[in-house]
């Protein structure tokens, strides 16, 4: 086969591998890797009349209080839930232990820890975010409001897909053009 | 979200219009002449809409886009350059004319 025949038959291989998922899955071997799962509570009325404790989040004695719009790490391995602690209430330093959060209201972390991706997934980090919803006797109820899953350069990951699409049509353009180029010298 | 298929129809909407209106415009416009055309749009059209996706004006885009489209035109078919960037202006002017009027 010529190369002016074979590139458009590469060009148009590429494009299907960029674009199309399943075209991947025989290209790249088995493998996972570890990749940063935060979270971060968005700001709204509940949260300003409760103090939000994340506990444990890393090991069984890290606690931390929750800010909005502040990331924070939460662990599935030890069981990361959240507790509300009614704002004003003196219930001394829960860091050191002196708090006994279990009397308070509490749920589990809304989100599923997601620790490690598939080696051939562009996803370096993953950011929920997560909204309270209700506060009751025993228990909170919090909801997922947004999911940013961020690849290399802090790009999106639906992002970076259409990025790699658009890039593939335009290596297309260009091998066109070059063809294109050629056959005007002749 | 931009899926695919959306993307497909906004290029295949605007090959359509652009090197079909150079056809009808220049009769007798050969088949390098549609190659060149249709490289050309291949080559912008999609680092247009990640430029557009990143927020630069549509109008900033549309003046870039037909400029590189003159150029590489006159690059790619080995054409007079004043004739290449006219070409271009004109196709990209009608077809943003028509985009602006359908909404």
């Amino acid at each position: 086969m010529t190369t002016s025949r074979a590139l458009p038959l590469i060009a148009g291989l590429l494009l299907a591998l960029l674009t199309c998922a399943s075209a991947r899955a025989d290209v790249i071997s088995d493998g996972y890797r570890g990749i940063r799962h935060r979270c971060v509570v968005v700001d709204g009325p509940l949260i300003r009349e409760h103090r939000i404790v994340a506990f444990p989040t890393a090991g069984f004695g890290t606690a931390v209080e929750l800010e909005p719009g502040v990331p924070f790490r939460f662990s599935g391995k030890y069981g990361t839930r959240l507790y509300a602690v009614p704002e004003g209430e003196d219930v001394g330093d829960w860091r050191f232990g002196e708090t006994d959060l279990g009397a308070f209201p509490s749920c589990d972390m809304p989100v599923g820890h997601v620790r490690e991706v598939h080696v051939a997934s562009p996803v370096t980090a993953i950011l929920s975010s997560i909204e309270l919803t209700a506060v009751g006797a025993d228990s909170l109820a919090f909801r997922v409001v947004d999911e940013v899953r961020e690849t290399v350069a802090g790009v999106r990951e639906e992002r970076l897909h259409l990025y790699l699409g658009l890039g593939a049509v335009a290596l297309l353009g260009l091998v066109v053009l070059v063809r294109a180029r050629g056959r005007a010298a002749r | 979200m931009i899926t695919p298929w959306t993307y497909g129809g906004w290029l295949a909407l605007t090959l359509i219009l652009e090197v079909g209106i150079g056809a009808l415009a220049a009769r007798g416009l050969g088949p390098r002449r549609v190659q060149g055309l249709l490289a050309v749009n291949l080559l912008s059209h999609p680092l247009a809409t990640a430029a557009f996706i990143e927020g630069v004006p549509w109008g900033l885009v549309e003046g870039i886009v037909a400029v590189g489209e003159g150029a590489l035109l006159a690059w790619g078919l080995r054409a007079p350059w004043l004739r290449a960037m006219a070409a271009a202006c004109a196709l990209n002017g009608v077809t943003a004319a028509l985009g602006a009027a359908l909404g």
